[in-house]
Formats: C-alpha cells, structure tokens, sequence
C-alpha cells in the first residue's frame, strides 16, 4: 500500500512549525548529509534513485546535478523554483504551505550536492503567503543552526534566501527566471550555455522545482532503492497530482508516479459531476495536448504519456465534461499564453496575440473553415520556432484541440455560434 | 577547421563562427533583424532560422556556432555541421516571422525614410507574402520624441532589440528599454529621461526599419538619390570612416552615416561627427582669390595671385618667412607646404598650427570621441616636421623677425583672440589658405580660397597613426580649388615639383617620413593602415639612408 510521504502531515495546522517537523524526523536527511556524506556521494543516491523533474520537462535530476563543473573558482547557486503558475497546477503551492520545512531542506541537501553557499527560492509574487511561511521556516532554520557558517560543525556554509516574483508565467521558465533574479528583464536567454555552466550571474547554477527538491530528503532517508520501488522504475517515486474540473472530488493527489489517469480521475476524484459524460482531458497543465476519453487508460508518468503524444507536464489534470466548450477552453487557454508571452521572439509575441483574436472570432460564430485551417498553420509556426518552450506551450494546445476535437470548431463555423455556450 | 555545407557550397571556418557569419562567407545572405555583429546575439527575431542536419527543430544561425565534430558523428563521414537554406521549411518559417512582423505594421513606406533602405521591405520583397491575412485593428502605439537628435515611430517596431542592447552595451547609458509584455510590448525610457548620449544617432542606423529615425534625416529626398562617397569624419582624431550620401543637384550633403571599420569606428559614429555638415555648410565661404590692392581685397585670377605672391615673398629674406600648417589639412597638403617652403624659398621657419578646439575625451564602453577635435594633427606633424609652432611664432612675428607668413588654416571656427589679430596686423605680407571668411582674412594681404574635407581627396592620419584615405563629395564653392590643387600648381610654377596627382605626394611622402615607410597608396585602401612607430621607424629610416 502506499504511503504518502509529501503530503501526509500537510493538514495539521502545526506543519509549518520546525519543531512539529524535527519531532517526526524533519532535518535528518540534512545533517546526515553535511555531517557523513560528500557532495558526490549525494548526487550519487540521487541520480540511483531516478528522481525526474517535477517541474514539466522531467529530467533526471542527478544527471543536472552532475553538469555542474567540479573545479570552478565561481559561486554556485540552487535556486529552488517555486514560481507555479501553469493553469491546472497546484501542487507547489500546497507543499510550501503545509511542509515548508521539507521544501527547505531538500533545497539545503541540494545546495550542498552541487556545493552551493547560496540557495535561493524563487516565489510566485502572488504567493505572498507562501513567502511569509517560508521566510518564517528560513529563520527557523537558523535559529537551529541548520543555516549560515560552518553548520553543525561541518565547516559548510549555506544561505538560503526567498524571492519573489513580480508576477509574469515566463519567470517560472529556468533562464526567465535567472534573469528576474538577476534584476532584470524576465526574458529567457538562449541555450546554450545552460544554467549549470553559466546561470545566475554567469555561475553554475541548478534550477529545480518545489517537489523535485522536497522528494530529495526521503530519498537520503530511506534510500534509493526505495524511491525506484514506487511506480515505473524509469520515472519512479511519490507524485502530486493536481485534480481540477468538472470532477466531484478536486484537489491535489498523492499518489505513485504511473498511477493510472482513469483511476486518478473516477477513483480518487470520484468521478464527474452530476453524472455527465467525459469530454477530454488535459493531462499535465493547460500547455501539454490534450486527451481524448478514450486515450486515458494511460499511466500517469512522463513516458507513457509521451508515447500517447502528449505530456506529464506539472501533472495538472483538468476534466472537462460534455457541456464544455472546447473552442471556449482553447481561447481561454491562449488568452493565458497571449498574456504572459514575454515578447522576445516574433513568433510567439505576435502569434498569440492574433490565434486569441482568431479563436475570439470562431467562438463568437464569426469564423470560417479558412480560419481553423490558418490557427493550425499559426501554431505550427509558432511552435518549436522560440527560445523558450512558451511557444511551444502556447502551440501545442492549438494543435492537439484542432487535431482531436476539429468537429467542435466547425461546428461554430457552421452554426454561427457556439453550440453549448457553456462556460468551464 | 571545421568543415561546414551550406546548400551546396563547402567551406571551412574557424570553430566558433556562426552559421550566418559562415553563410555569409559563402556569399548566402541569411536575413535577420536582431542580430547585430556588434551587439551580443539574442535571437530573438527568429528570421535568420534554418534547418541543420541532426538538430529537431530549426535554429537560429545567428547564434548557433560551427564546432568540430567528434569523427564517428560527422556527417557524410566529413562534414561537421550540414546546413539546408534554400528549403521549402526555411522559406515557409521565413514568409511566417515576416507575417507575423508585419501584423501591426502600418506600411507606410511612402511617408516613411527608411523605405529604400529598409529590412523589412526589402525582407518581404524577398522572402514574404504579398498580403496580410491579418483582419483586425492594428495597435497604434504613440510616436515618442527620445532626444534632441532621435525619433521613434513606434508603429513601425519589430522589437529586435537592437537599439536597448545598444544603449546597454556600446554606450552604457541604458536609456532604452522595452516596456510592457508580449504584443504590448514597446521601446520607451524611464520618464524624465531622455536619449541624448553622443553615440544617439547610432540608434537610427542600426534600426532595420523606419521606427527610430534622426531628427537630421527627417522628411528628406529618398535615399536612392544621393550619391555615396566613403571618406572619414574631420571632427575628431578617431577619424571615423564614414559614408556621405550627397546630391550633385545642389552640392549639398544630406547624410552622413558612419562605415565600419573595425580597428578605428567599429559600426559607430559620434553625433556631432554626424552632424558637423550643418557647421561647415554655415560657414560664409571663400569663394575666389583675393589680392589686397589699394588697401581694399579685390578679386584676382589664380595665375596673377602665384605670381605676386612669389615676387612678393622672394622680396623677403628667408629667415623673415614662416609657414603655417595645420591639422585640419591632409597629410599631402602639408606635405608639399612645407616643402613649397623650405625648398622653393630656403624658408626655416615651418610651423603647427597648435590653436584647436581640445576637449576631455568622451569614453563610453566600447567607444571613444577623442577631445582634439581636429582630424589630423598628428599627420600634419608628421609632414610638416614642424621647428616650432603658431603660438610660438606669434611672438616671433610680434618682435619683428617673421615679416611674411603664409598660414595654410582650415579649421571652421576662429580662436584667435584681439590681441592676436593686432599681432599678425604688424606682418608686412600675409598670406592665408583657408575656407571661410574670418577676421584674418579680412585683414590679409592674399586670401586663397581652400576646400572642406568634405571637398577634397588626400589621407589623415588619426590619432593611433592610422592613415586613412578621405574623398571628395562636393566640389569648393565657386574659383575655390582643393587645397591639393593650389599647392600643385604653385609646386610647378617653381618648378619644385611636378606631382600629376594625390598619389604621387604619397609616394613622396612613403620615401621621405619614415614612420610611412611601410605603406602605399593603393594599401591604403578603404579601411587605411597603420604607420610604423617607435623602434621599428627608426631603423627603417638607418636602413634606407
């Protein structure tokens, strides 16, 4: 049977507290690691354990920890990202709510894997709460003497800080990000170099994701092998899962990485509301394509997904039932991409702008086949042609929704309005 | 080296060039917006992408780079990188940005300057759709005056960046940036500010399109109609290379704009380099050779003024002869001045005019107006090999022993002071070659009428000792004559020497200064060279006496 590790004390009021967390093992991991282990050795038990990012694009984690060149007279740095904002995801925001201490020290055994003096957390602006909870977790630390020089006499020193973010999507992008942090311009820097060689002020840097990192103390504690026991060994380990949509149970699961989506969906999430039929279902995050009922007899984790052509993403699964709009859904969705493109590369900057125009026009009835065929071929333009994967992100919805569910949009087309007028 | 296939054109280039550099090298002109040699690579505008052989999506060859493959993953068993341009998928991507570019545009070419010289035109002739498939309102963003010499057309942006990173990095200034997000995005400053660096109107040229404009270059005729003339900037002793685009029409000049040069004005050019025509255009020009008779200057024709000026200096012993030569004058004018005097009239006495405007100079990070600002003085002290200099010599002149004096000028504002002119008022006989009528002329005894740097041909050497040819765009104003010419003709009369043109004064000049000793003419060039200095000068001066 599984058990959740994560999430599994996030609902006592007292979980933020450092004491509530040293008193069930919390910090552990930690001084095992700076007191018995080199930074090596760590990256070592990560890279056994198979743990993938969870941020969307999984990549193994160990495997980016080891990029970091070993002799370098520059600063390292690991900047935990915590800057959520994918729609449909959730998950990040529930950890630094109610395990603040964990997500903290897998961002301490993480600095002190890729020998970093300086950790940084990296905020969603809109997490002003979360801010406070972890700054409050930092200066528990401290107090502890889990933080600043030579900590518990291990002659390493750390310092972690919380930034935030000043509200933009793309800052959750590794190299948006460095440079928000850098003070500048969230625009996303070419690659390479990547951040492991040249990152944050030019040094090597690790980006990783809230739960990437929070996975990392079970990992120390209870080992590897552990970890590669939950779920497909390719991409093992406890996984969030972010319920959202016309289900009856919403939230955030628990659950093993490769847990089947229809389980996800009728068991934990209890089904669909009021008894309606499936529509689709967006599987990780509104960027990843979308599925069909009848492709979500698939497991949850980011290579059966892949090989069904689409994607775990941040595993935001949104559940859409027959009364939904889909064409509403994807205007709704490039709205979101329209907004928080950067505006650096052509492509994506004025392509959203005009596909949100284009799907206006459709939604509103006012279309015509010329219209769908061109959204394709914008997106097609779009997608793979920009620096970051906003493009990609913003591209690939337009073109799963139209490859899968083309009928909807002609049928507005032909109408002259929207069929279901519904909203989401 | 790297062996690198674009299409079907083989060629090797050192590890690290880019794609585009390389295309270029094989004569395929890869189009692009943002990237700019001279700024850092952004790739952001996507219109330079191509496809390349084991690579998933396409790149941007701007800032992809050519690196040594390892043997087993060459392509073909030889190639280390294997680019396709002229394919279908590259043409489609490329008529795709240029839609995309052009969704808010206003195509307002015929009321815009840059048309003719525009990327954006010239792109979507090449590479773009004849119509837009864009139906809704175009955004309007509002027209912004950034400085005293620089306007932004915000409708016309494509955002490539250029302008902000040029501010960032070549000025450091950081006037410019991009404000708001996404399509909303647009070039702007902070309030209060205002772009008015001394590099400003750099913005404009390296636009690719018609959104920043100078204020100079407004509403003027089109740019095909102008004549262009490489030269270089007599504003200051960078010597900056520079284009002027003018019209035989009327004479005049419409545009300056700077040429690059990699070892002296890289792609820049200062603004008052730029906008100096204005300063000699006002100047009130001398316009024929005057002769002072019956104490009123009266017109005279050239052969009669040699003649009384010869007669008249002859009248003189040589050691109460002084000639004055100058920094705004070519290498080969001062050249044959001095030797019009030492050797035509046994005169000692060869000065410098030492009286120039010299500022503190202007160092941004990657340029540097320098203060004198006077194109060639360190050339002119190098042919005039100079005994003693004009503030010198005034006292000379005031004490009685320097009687005649010819003062070979050129500089377009007058610093000489009252005291100053009362002191060359006791000269006997003068003499003064020089492009505007100023208050010694007024008093001179003979006034030759001299042409602008703009007006003739010759070489400056700047202030690293790099020689630099200049050409003639205008022709002088009415009998005025290069200066060239003046001291060709006087040479010949005195049967000193007959030099049929610039070149032979170089060649001259090649023979007889040492530090030029390396160089020739047709070295020279567009780009120049540089003149030998130190140790290596001197030894090549033992070696060939």
């Amino acid at each position: 049977m599984f058990e959740p590790v994560l999430t599994k004390d996030i609902q006592i009021p007292d979980s933020q507290d450092i004491d509530y967390y040293l008193d069930r093992g919390g910090y552990e991991a930690f001084q095992k690691v700076v007191k018995s282990m080199a930074p090596d050795e760590v990256i070592d038990v990560v890279k056994a354990s198979n743990l993938r990012g969870r941020g969307g694009a999984g990549f193994p984690t160990g495997l980016k920890w080891n990029f970091v060149p070993k002799n370098t007279e520059k600063p390292h740095y690991l900047v935990n990202n915590a800057d959520e904002s994918e729609p449909g995801t959730f998950k990040d925001r529930l950890l630094l709510n109610g395990n603040p201490h964990l997500v903290l020290e897998g961002t301490m055994i993480g600095a002190f894997a890729i020998r970093a003096n300086v950790a940084y957390i990296y905020i969603r602006g809109e997490f002003v709460r979360e801010a406070r909870i972890m700054e409050k977790a930092i200066a528990q630390a401290y107090d502890k003497g889990f933080l600043g020089r030579n900590i518990l006499g291990s002659g390493y020193d750390l310092d972690v800080y919380v930034h935030r973010g000043a509200g933009a999507y793309i800052c959750g992008e590794e190299t948006g990000l460095l440079e928000s942090l850098e003070g500048k311009r969230g625009w996303p820097r070419i690659k390479p170099p990547f951040p492991a060689l040249e990152g944050l002020f030019r040094c090597p840097t690790i980006v990783n994701n809230v739960e990437t990192l929070s996975c990392v103390p079970f990992i120390i504690n209870r080992g590897a092998e552990w970890f590669k026991s939950i779920g497909p060994e390719r991409s093992p380990g406890p996984k969030l899962f972010c319920l959202s949509g016309h289900v009856k149970n919403p939230g955030v699961f628990e659950l093993p990485m490769g847990t089947n989506l229809k389980e996800i969906i009728f068991e934990h999430g209890g089904g669909l509301l009021n008894g309606k039929a499936l529509k689709a279902v967006i599987p990780g995050g509104s960027s990843v394509p979308i599925l069909h009922p009848e492709e979500i007899d698939v497991s949850m984790d980011f290579d059966s997904l892949a090989q069904i052509g689409s994607m775990l993403g941040s595993a935001g699964i949104i559940v859409m039932d027959e009364s939904t709009c889909l064409v509403d859904v994807l205007l709704n969705i490039t709205h979101f991409y329209q907004h928080e493109s950067c505006g650096q590369c052509t492509p994506c900057r004025e392509g959203t702008y005009w596909a949100e125009l284009v799907l206006r026009k459709i939604e509103h009835g006012k279309g015509s086949e010329k219209d769908i065929d061109m959204l394709e071929e914008m997106a097609r333009h779009i997608n793979f042609r920009t620096i970051c994967p906003l493009g990609d992100a913003a591209a690939m919805p337009i073109m799963s929704f139209l490859k899968k569910f083309r009928q909807e949009f002609e049928q507005h087309v032909q109408a002259g309005a929207c069929p279901l007028n519904s909203q989401l | 080296m790297p062996l690198v296939k674009i299409d079907n054109v083989e060629l090797e280039v050192p590890a690290g060039t880019t794609v585009l550099e390389a295309a270029k090298q094989a004569n395929i002109e890869i189009p692009h917006y943002c990237y700019h040699p001279g700024l850092t690579i952004v790739a952001s505008c996507r219109m330079c992408l191509v496809r390349i052989e084991g690579m998933p999506k396409l790149v941007p060859s701007c800032s992809t780079r050519i690196m040594e493959a390892p043997p087993d993953r060459k392509v073909d068993g030889k190639y280390d990188m294997v680019v396709h341009y002229e394919v279908p998928e590259v043409k489609e991507a490329q008529a795709s940005i240029l839609e995309f570019l052009l969704l808010h545009h206003p195509v307002d070419c015929p009321e815009c300057d840059q048309a003719g010289e525009c990327f954006l035109q010239d792109y979507t002739y090449q590479y773009g759709k004849d119509h837009s498939r864009f139906e809704f309102q175009k955004r309007v963003p509002p027209r912004k005056d950034l400085g005293p010499n620089v306007l932004l057309i915000s409708t016309r942006c494509i955002l490539c960046s250029r302008c902000v990173r040029f501010t960032d990095e070549v000025t450091g200034t950081g006037e410019l940036i991009v404000k708001n997000r996404g399509w909303r995005s647009e070039i702007d400053m902070f309030p209060e500010t205002s772009l008015d660096n001394k590099l400003s109107m750099c913005t404009a040229d390296i636009c690719p399109v018609g959104a920043l404009v100078t204020k100079d270059f407004l509403f003027k005729p089109r740019n095909w109609r102008y004549k262009k003339v490489r030269s270089v900037c007599p504003g200051c002793s960078v010597g900056c290379n520079m284009s002027i685009e003018f019209m035989e029409e009327d004479n005049r000049i419409y545009r300056l704009k700077p040429v690059y040069n990699a070892d002296v004005n890289q792609w820049w050019m200062c603004d008052d380099g730029r906008l100096l025509y204005h300063t000699y255009r006002k100047l009130k020009r001398l316009e024929k050779p005057l002769m002072r008779r019956d104490g009123e200057l009266k017109r005279v024709n050239w052969r009669r003024a040699y003649r009384t000026l010869f007669e008249t200096f002859q009248s003189f012993k040589p050691d109460e002869i002084a000639a004055v030569g100058s920094g705004y004058a070519t290498n080969e004018e001062n050249f044959m001045l001095q030797k019009l005097f030492r050797e035509g009239l046994k005169c000692p006495h060869v000065a410098i005019d030492d009286r120039f405007r010299c500022e503190e100079d202007i160092v941004y990070p990657r340029f540097v107006i320098k203060g004198e600002k006077l194109p060639n003085y360190r050339g002119a002290s190098e042919m005039l090999q100079p005994n003693t200099t004009f503030s010198k010599l005034l006292k000379t002149i005031d004490e009685g022993k320097i009687k005649a004096l010819y003062w070979l000028d050129g500089n377009p504002a007058f610093l000489l002071n009252e005291e100053e002119l009362q002191i060359l008022n006791k000269l006997d006989f003068l003499v003064v070659q020089h492009i505007a009528r100023t208050p010694v002329t007024e008093n001179a005894h003979m006034v030759f009428p001299g042409a602008t740097a703009y007006e003739k041909e010759g070489s400056f050497t700047n202030y690293q000792g790099r020689v630099q040819r200049i050409q003639q765009a205008l022709l002088p104003p009415g009998a005025a004559k290069r200066d060239f010419e003046i001291f060709q003709e006087m040479l010949d009369l005195l049967d000193i020497a007959t030099y049929l043109s610039i070149s032979d004064v170089f060649a001259e000049i090649v023979e007889t200064r040492p530090a030029y000793g390396q160089l020739s003419w047709d070295q020279l060039g567009e780009l120049g060279a540089d003149t030998t200095v130190g140790e290596e000068a001197a030894f090549s001066s033992s070696s060939s006496s």
